[in-house]
This record gives structure tokens, C-alpha cells and sequence, in this order.
């Protein structure tokens, strides 16, 4: 088990190596420059500012030096806002969008999971078919149509929650709802479909022609097999989380990352650009590894030796 | 000869009917055995001729839908179990009325360790610890011949072989001491070779548990090692049930002769050819009119595609049911 | 594939001919789509409202003199009426008009870039798994690499680099939304090129090109289909995203996702302004996605739950 963690730790290497020469050449080679915008600007304050940002260098002698920083933790400065590096940024921003994720993530598994294992259980019964209809519905509203309309009904008619910004708990519960529903009907599919597999099967007759209890024979037998396809749902789902925060957090005006990130790249702001890609691309491959590893504790038959 | 109060369970008229896209399926319609205690019945028919599904109606395993509930009388220790409720049922499945089936493999849960699976039967059923339980089902593996036993309890399925795996289940199924046993071609999947020894320690078993076993294949040569009492089922129906010598010395219906004659045996010269019976079993969902078998049947007249033939009576314990069969009562 | 595979328990035998009929599996999938009533209700719904959005605009343009672009300030938002049955937005402009215009471009862009992933993904599926060995470890390394970046970072990236044209959107979208299509064909030949009749190809000389595209590549098209059927919602939501974060079709030209902004910025005062389009919109993804179920379902009766 340990040999495997270590293993797989090392694959990570490469593939973040690709991934962050891969991003720098992308948002380099991409035409315009982070000062182009900025309409009075004298040749002389623009060779400045290249030289402040080492701009003014060579590409390959620009990589080099942005990799040996990276591995000191340092992801370089804003060029959009001269003030801050782009550590700072992250790290004011990125705790917002985590515990944004972390809601949607609890909310989508409560939910769906719960749908899923309703709607397998009781298969084409009433109970089925209108959890089943709720994720479809679920799937095909997106987060900035539901979101609007969640602070329509909770915030203003209801005066339940806040209908924006940034505060306590409770400015959480409807950008979560809002960028949580989407997995949650996506969950409740994955785990019906996954259930269903597994009731068929021999081993669960097998169960029940041992006497166990329809209860026993739920939480024991099926759960395991059934939940499978779900963990293996889980990585591209946290990924797709974390960039669906982008549009949550402008609905309600919290100041996550994702904002500062649709600015970077508008703004050609380099290292903001780089530092927001590869964060989420670590994570993910975090979350993908983790993923896994859960998988293998899941399913005796996969040997992590 | 055993009297009639060693009977341990007794099926009348058992009847369990298939809603599918393509119309009824009658997968079994109307078949009645019964089993005594230390005894065992072979059931034996084609695939697809019901004696699978029979067995596990009798446990009402039979997902339903897209089966209706089966219809008829299964007697089991003074109670029906067709009618039995669910929780009542329950108490008596894996402890007084015990399954096996076909593929261990598939049989068993692949995410659970062995262990746990065996232990669950006897907490279930008769309050035992997690320790006594432990204890209980290391003593039944080892008795089932699984070598090192305490070791390879906490390993999961994938891990045993497939002979291993069949020793596993059917230490699992007599854990409790069944009544009655039955095993759904418990050596289908296995290696010739693993087959004899399979069986042998069902028999082994069988006698010291005094369990009845109903015995379900399509080999004939397993009936005739093993059974007995054999009942040969046909398009759902019994068609001739009798004891196993009487069966193979006499058969009475021509579909039993047919199986018989399609048996390779030792003392038929080697260049005969096999008998084969021609055709293929009728489609459930649309069964001939008369004899289901009439259509592959040499002997077959205008009775046996009018009607469905009365009961030959050939001995006490020897039955058929055959317009053509020349019997003598 | 087994076109007519029988419920487990059921005691049926599966047709004999059941792998000879390469025709009557698509003879089958059609008898069983048609008979999913719900699939065909929203195929009908598909069906109108991509003629609406079609020929809505430009009968409305000849008709009425609808323009979906032209602003008339003093006029103003009004809410709906007979003339304007989704009423107006802030600049005066028939909604209806702009919702039909803005279901073009989404539609388009949808089935456009679906079509691009499910192009680019078959043929790099079966070439990788074909090639097997390194070139598909490889290959396949590459589709892992893309699956741990932000997927939508990358879309923004591409968008702002390439600038924000209609054309450049949906390559952009088909660009990076191939990598499903690429790991579900890649299965499919793994298992395919192991049977006897690529072996029979084979043996007797075909070259590994015709084997590819004559012999696998038309035996993934079931799954192909299924996979591009749903990519073409999760496409659209895409596109919408886009546009509601400013990054899509670009004013005044309207499309779902960024009337859909507008709306929300107005949902108070103007409340049709938000309900139109998101209702249109999730109209849309709900029959898509419904429809997707159905064509799965009859393709593969299996996977049926």
C-alpha cells in the first residue's frame, strides 16, 4: 500500500511537469501582452515594467526561472494588480471557492445518493420515477438559471438567507444549492444505475437465500458494489465543482477565485492566469489520486500491492 | 423404505408465470414433488425447461416482477411457504431451507471477506458473537475441506479457486443444519475433475446432517451417481419422476429415453453414434398445443397434439406422462 | 452487444440469430425508441423548437419587422403581451425574437461541437487502442493529462487567445470536450479487435488504416452515438456558460446564456426577462437529455435500468 501511494506519487511528476510547461506555453504564446491595454503607456514605462516582470527575457530563460520559483511556492507577481503576488490572491480567494466546493460536494452526495438508492430499491415505483424525473430536471437547469431563481425565492420573498456577498455560514447554503444541485441529479443517476446492477446480480440473491433481512441485505450487500460508480464520479465531479464555481461566485458575488481568473485571462495577466491552473490542476490530481486509493479500499479486488 | 412423515417439504401444483414483452411465459406450470429427510431428488431437464426456477420459487427468490408470485402449495414443516409472510420466511431461508448455486463465483459477494459472509448466517439466525460465529464457520470451512481455514476466512472470494469457492458455499448453505437443500447445478461451472469431489462431499454431508437435497442439472450422469429419486421436468412440467433405478432401467417417456439414449456409457460400442433428440426446446412463451414434446417426438399421435396426456402409472414410485409411452401398470 | 438479451431470471433463450443481425440492431433500437413515449415527446419538442429557432427569426424579420438586434430605448422593457409574447428588454428589443436567435446560436453550437468531439475522439480512441502497446500508453497518457486540467480553464484560455468568434467558440468547446468519446471507442476496440473478424481482416492482408476505419470504427458507432447525443446538451450548457460569463457570442447578438445574464442583473424589476430564456433553456437541455436516455436505452438494452 505504501509502495503503491509512493508510486503514484512519483507518476504525479511528469504529468504536472507536462501540465505547467503546456499551460506557460498556451497562455505565452497567445498574442497580446499584459500591458497592451493600458493606452498611455510610454515605450520607456513599458520596458520598465517587462524588466520588473522579466518579460524582457528569453522564453526558455522565462521558464526556467518561472519552474525554480514555482518550487520555492512562489507563483510570481499580478500584473493586473501590481500590489500582490499572486500567492496572496490565491490565498484570499481560494478558501472561499474550496468551502463553496466542500458544500456542493456534501449537499450533491447527501441527495443523490439518497435519490439513487430510493429509486433502485423501489424501481418503477412512483417513488422511482419522480426521483428519477427531479434529476433529469436537476441536470438540465443550469447553475445560472437555478441560482437567480433560488435567491428570488429564498432571499427576497422568503428573507431566509442572504442574497449575496460574503459573511458567515449562511452566504454559503444558496451559492452550495445552486452549484450543488447539477451533481446531485448527476449522483442520484450514477447511484440508481449502479444499485440496479448490483440488486440483479447472483450474490444478492444469494443474501436473501441466506435470510438476511431486505434492510441487511441494502446496507451489507448492495451499498458497496452500488456506490462504486459513484467514487469513480467523484474526481471529474470535484473538477467540474471547482470550475462551476466561476459562474456561482459571480451569481452571488463572492469573492472566490474564479472571477479573478476570467479577468486574468482577459487581462493577459501571466502569472495570475498560470498560478489559478495549476492550483485547480494539482488539486485535481490530489483528488484523482485520493479517488483512487478509496476505490481500491472499496473493492477487495483491486490490489494496490 | 421411508413412510410419508419423513417428508420434509412437498410441492403441489406449483405454478410461477413470466410477464414479458414477448406475452406469459409459464416457466413452471404445475409441477409437484416432494423430498424425505437424508434424501436426495434429481431434477433434471434441458435449459430453460423450469427446474431452476421451480427451486427457487420455493424460497420465492424469483425476482418479481417480471415473475407473478407463484401459485400452489409448497408444505414445509406444517406451513406454506408460498403464503408464508416475508419476516417468517426469512427465518427460515439459509437456516432450515438452505440454496446453492450454479457459479460460486458470482454467487458470492466479491466485497465481502468469506469470513463475514458466513458469520452473517448464524448471527442472523442464531444470535451467535462475532467470536462464537468466527469460531463456528472456521469448523465448517474445515469441514468442507478448505486447508488452513483460520487464515483463509479473512481472504475474499477472488482469492479462492472456483472448487474452493463451490466448498465455500456450501459451507455457507449447511452452516445452520438445513431440512432441505438445494443445489441449482452446483457443479456446472466446475472442472470435471473438482466435480466428483463437489459432489461427494454434498453426500458426505447429507448423511450426517440427515439434510434432504434436491438436486438440480442436466446431466444425467450426476443423477445417476448421486440421486435417489429422480423427476425429469420438460417446458415446465414434470414428465416422468420415478426412482433412479427405474427411471434409467425403464424410461417411459420418450423424452427420457431420448436423454438416456444421448448419454455417452461405457457399454456401448464406441462407434455408435449418440443419439441426439432432435429439434430444440419449444419457446416457453409460445408452447405446441397437446404434448409440448409432440413436435420432437418419433412415437407422437393426434392425441398428443390435442391434449396434454394423462398420468401412466408404472409402479408405485414410477410415473410418466406420455399418450404413447407402452407402459405396463 | 446482445440486441435481444433476456431479463437474467427470466428463462428465455436469446435469439440465435441475435449476432448474425447487423441490421436489425438499429431495426430494433428504432422499434425501442419509438415505443419510449417519453423519448419521442421530447424528440416533437426538439423537433419545434429548432424550427422555431431556425425559421423563427427571419419569419418574424420579414413578418412583423422583428429585429432581434435593433434597440428602441423609449420603448423599453415592457412586460408580455400579444406583440411581444415574452415582452422586451431594457433596450426595447422583442424577446421572443432574441430568445429564438440566441436558441440558434446555442443549438449550432451544441450539435457543431459535439459533432467535432465525437470526430477528433473516435478516431484518436481507435487509433490509440489499435496502435496498442506504447503509442497507446501514450496516447492515452495524454487524454489522463487533459482530464486533470480545469476543462472549462482551458475553453476560457482558448477563447481568449483565439478570440470570440462564433466559429472559433465551438472548435474551441470540441477541442477539449473530445476526451469521452476518445476513452468510450478506445474500450469498444479493445474488445472489438480481438474477435475473429478483425482477425479474419487481417489475415487476409487489409492494412491496419482500412482495418481502423472500415472494420472498428463502424462498430463503435453505437456507443459514438449515445456519447455525442449527450454531449450535444452538455455542449449547449457549455456555450451558455460561456456567454453568461461574457466570454461567448458577443452584444448585441444575443444567445441563451447571455440573455440569461441580462435577466438575472433584472430579475426584480423584469422578471420575464430572466424567465423566458432560462425556461427556453432548460426546455431544451431537459428534452436533450431525455432523448439521450432513450437513444442509450434502445442502443444498448443492457445498460437499460
Amino acid at each position: 500500500m505504501t509502495g503503491y501511494l509512493v508510486r503514484r506519487v512519483l507518476e504525479l511528476v511528469p504529468t504536472a511537469l507536462v501540465i505547467i510547461a503546456a499551460s506557460f506555453a498556451l497562455v505565452r504564446l497567445a498574442p497580446g501582452s499584459p500591458f497592451s491595454s493600458e493606452k498611455e503607456i510610454s515605450p520607456e514605462i513599458r520596458r520598465q515594467l517587462e524588466a520588473k516582470y522579466g518579460f524582457d527575457r528569453p522564453l526558455p530563460e522565462q521558464f526556467v526561472r518561472y519552474v525554480r520559483n514555482l518550487l520555492q511556492g512562489d507563483l510570481g507577481l499580478s500584473t493586473k494588480y501590481p500590489q500582490r503576488s499572486v500567492n496572496e490572491i490565491i490565498a484570499t480567494g481560494f478558501p472561499v471557492t474550496l468551502s463553496l466546493a466542500a458544500v456542493a460536494l456534501v449537499w450533491s452526495l447527501l441527495v443523490g445518493m439518497t435519490a439513487g438508492i430510493i429509486g433502485a430499491v423501489r424501481q418503477n415505483t412512483v417513488w422511482d420515477h419522480s426521483a428519477m424525473m427531479a434529476a433529469l430536471v436537476g441536470i438540465s437547469v443550469p447553475s445560472f438559471v437555478l441560482g437567480p431563481l433560488l435567491v428570488l425565492l429564498f432571499s427576497l420573498r422568503l428573507q431566509m438567507l442572504p442574497p449575496a456577498g460574503w459573511g458567515d455560514w449562511r452566504h454559503l447554503i444558496l451559492p452550495g444549492l445552486t452549484l450543488g444541485t447539477i451533481y446531485a441529479a448527476s449522483i442520484a443517476r450514477l447511484t440508481r444505475g449502479g444499485m440496479l446492477e448490483v440488486i440483479r446480480s447472483d450474490y444478492i440473491r444469494t443474501a436473501r437465500a441466506k435470510g438476511l433481512a431486505e434492510r441487511l441485505v441494502i446496507t451489507r450487500h448492495m451499498l458497496r458494489g452500488g456506490l462504486l460508480p459513484v467514487v469513480s464520479y467523484l474526481g471529474p465531479a470535484i473538477a467540474s465543482m471547482l470550475t462551476g464555481s466561476v459562474v456561482v461566485e459571480k451569481i452571488f458575488n463572492l469573492p472566490g477565485i474564479g472571477p479573478y481568473f476570467v479577468d486574468a485571462a482577459f487581462n493577459r495577466d501571466y502569472f495570475l492566469v498560470m498560478g489559478i491552473v495549476l492550483l485547480y490542476a494539482f488539486f485535481l490530481l490530489l483528488m484523482n489520486l485520493v479517488v483512487d486509493l478509496l476505490y481500491g479500499l472499496l473493492d477487495p479486488r483491486i490490489d494496490h500491492a | 423404505m421411508a413412510t410419508t412423515t419423513d417428508t420434509v417439504l412437498e410441492v403441489c401444483d406449483l405454478r410461477t408465470h413470466f410477464h414479458t414483452d414477448d406475452g406469459l411465459v409459464k416457466a413452471v406450470d404445475g409441477v409437484s414433488f416432494s423430498v424425505r429427510r437424508g434424501e436426495t431428488l434429481g431434477l433434471v431437464g434441458e435449459s430453460g425447461s423450469g427446474k431452476s426456477v421451480a427451486c427457487l420459487s420455493a424460497l420465492r427468490l424469483v425476482p418479481t416482477p417480471p415473475a407473478a408470485h407463484p401459485s400452489g402449495v409448497i408444505r414445509f414443516a406444517g406451513k406454506d411457504l408460498l403464503t408464508l409472510p416475508e419476516r417468517d420466511l426469512e427465518r427460515l431461508r439459509g437456516n432450515r431451507l438452505a440454496m446453492i448455486f450454479q457459479d460460486p463465483l458470482t454467487a458470492l459477494n466479491p466485497y465481502l471477506s468469506v469470513g463475514r459472509q458466513l458469520t452473517e448466517v448464524l448471527e442472523v439466525h442464531e444470535g451467535a458473537t462475532p467470536a462464537a460465529a468466527r469460531r463456528a464457520a472456521i469448523e465448517m470451512l474445515t469441514r468442507v475441506g478448505i486447508p488452513a481455514a483460520g487464515q483463509r476466512i479473512d481472504q475474499y472470494p477472488h482469492q479462492f479457486s472456483g472448487g474452493m469457492r463451490q466448498r465455500v458455499m456450501i459451507a455457507m448453505a449447511l452452516l445452520c443444519g438445513p431440512e432441505v437443500l438445494f443445489a441449482d447445478e452446483p457443479t456446472t461451472a466446475l472442472d470435471v475433475t473438482i466435480q466428483a469431489q463437489i459432489l461427494d462431499l454434498i453426500g458426505e454431508l447429507q448423511a450426517s446432517l440427515g439434510t434432504a437435497v434436491v438436486l438440480v442439472t442436466h446431466d444425467l450422469g450426476v443423477v445417476a451417481g448421486t440421486a435417489d429419486r429422480v423427476a425429469v421436468m420438460y417446458a415446465g412440467r414434470i414428465v416422468e419422476e420415478g426412482t433412479t433405478a427405474e427411471v434409467f432401467a425403464n424410461p417411459l417417456h420418450p423424452y427420457t429415453q431420448g436423454l438416456l439414449a444421448s448419454m455417452p456409457r461405457i457399454d456401448t460400442p464406441s462407434r455408435q453414434r449418440l443419439a441426439a433428440i432432435p429439434g430444440l426446446p419449444p419457446d416457453l412463451g409460445q408452447l405446441p398445443s397437446g404434448c409440448p414434446f409432440h413436435p420432437r417426438c418419433q412415437q407422437a399421435g393426434d392425441r398428443c397434439r390435442q391434449a396434454y396426456p394423462e398420468v401412466v402409472i408404472a409402479s408405485p414410485t414410477h410415473r410418466a406422462a406420455c399418450w404413447e409411452t407402452e407402459a405396463v401398470s | 452487444m446482445n440486441a435481444s438479451q433476456p431479463e437474467p431470471a427470466a428463462p428465455m433463450r436469446s435469439s440465435p440469430d441475435g449476432l448474425v443481425a447487423g441490421s436489425s440492431l438499429w431495426q430494433d433500437a428504432w422499434r425501442r425508441l419509438r415505443k419510449n413515449k417519453m423519448a419521442v415527446a421530447s424528440g416533437v419538442v426538439i423537433a419545434v423548437l429548432g424550427l422555431a429557432c431556425l425559421l423563427g427569426p427571419t419569419l418574424l424579420a420579414v413578418a412583423g419587422g422583428y429585429d432581434p438586434d435593433a434597440q428602441d430605448l423609449a420603448y423599453g422593457p415592457q412586460p408580455p403581451s400579444w406583440q411581444h409574447p415574452f415582452g422586451t428588454d431594457f433596450y426595447g428589443r422583442d424577446l421572443l425574437v432574441r430568445v429564438l436567435a440566441g436558441g440558434q446560436v446555442s443549438l449550432a453550437v451544441g450539435i457543431l461541437a459535439a459533432l467535432i468531439a465525437a470526430l477528433i475522439g473516435t478516431i484518436y480512441g481507435a487509433v490509440s487502442s489499435y496502435a496498442g502497446g506504447l503509442v497507446d500508453s501514450l496516447l492515452m497518457r495524454v487524454v489522463d493529462i487533459l482530464y486533470a486540467l480545469p476543462y472549462m480553464f482551458l475553453v476560457i484560455i482558448l477563447v481568449t487567445i483565439l478570440g470570440q468568434s462564433l466559429v472559433l467558440l465551438f472548435v474551441a468547446l470540441g477541442a477539449v470536450g473530445w476526451l469521452l468519446t476518445a476513452r468510450v471507442v478506445r474500450g469498444q476496440v479493445m474488445s472489438l479487435k480481438e474477435q475473429d473478424f478483425v482477425l479474419a481482416a487481417r489475415s487476409l492482408g487489409t492494412s491496419g488504416r482500412d482495418i481502423v476505419f472500415r472494420h472498428l470504427i463502424p462498430n463503435t458507432l453505437g456507443p459514438v452515438i449515445v456519447t455525442f447525443t449527450l454531449t450535444v446538451p452538455s455542449m449547449i450548457l457549455q456555450e451558455a456558460f460561456l456567454s453568461f460569463l461574457g466570454l461567448g457570442v458577443q452584444p448585441p447578438h444575443p444567445s441563451l446564456g447571455s440573455l440569461i445574464n441580462d435577466g438575472a442583473n433584472q430579475m426584480l424589476v423584469f422578471w420575464w426577462t430572466l424567465v423566458f430564456p432560462g425556461g427556453v433553456m432548460a426546455v431544451l437541455l431537459f428534452a436533450l437529455n431525455f432523448l439521450g436516455d432513450g437513444v442509450r436505452d434502445a442502443l444498448d438494452p443492457r445498460m437499460r435500468t
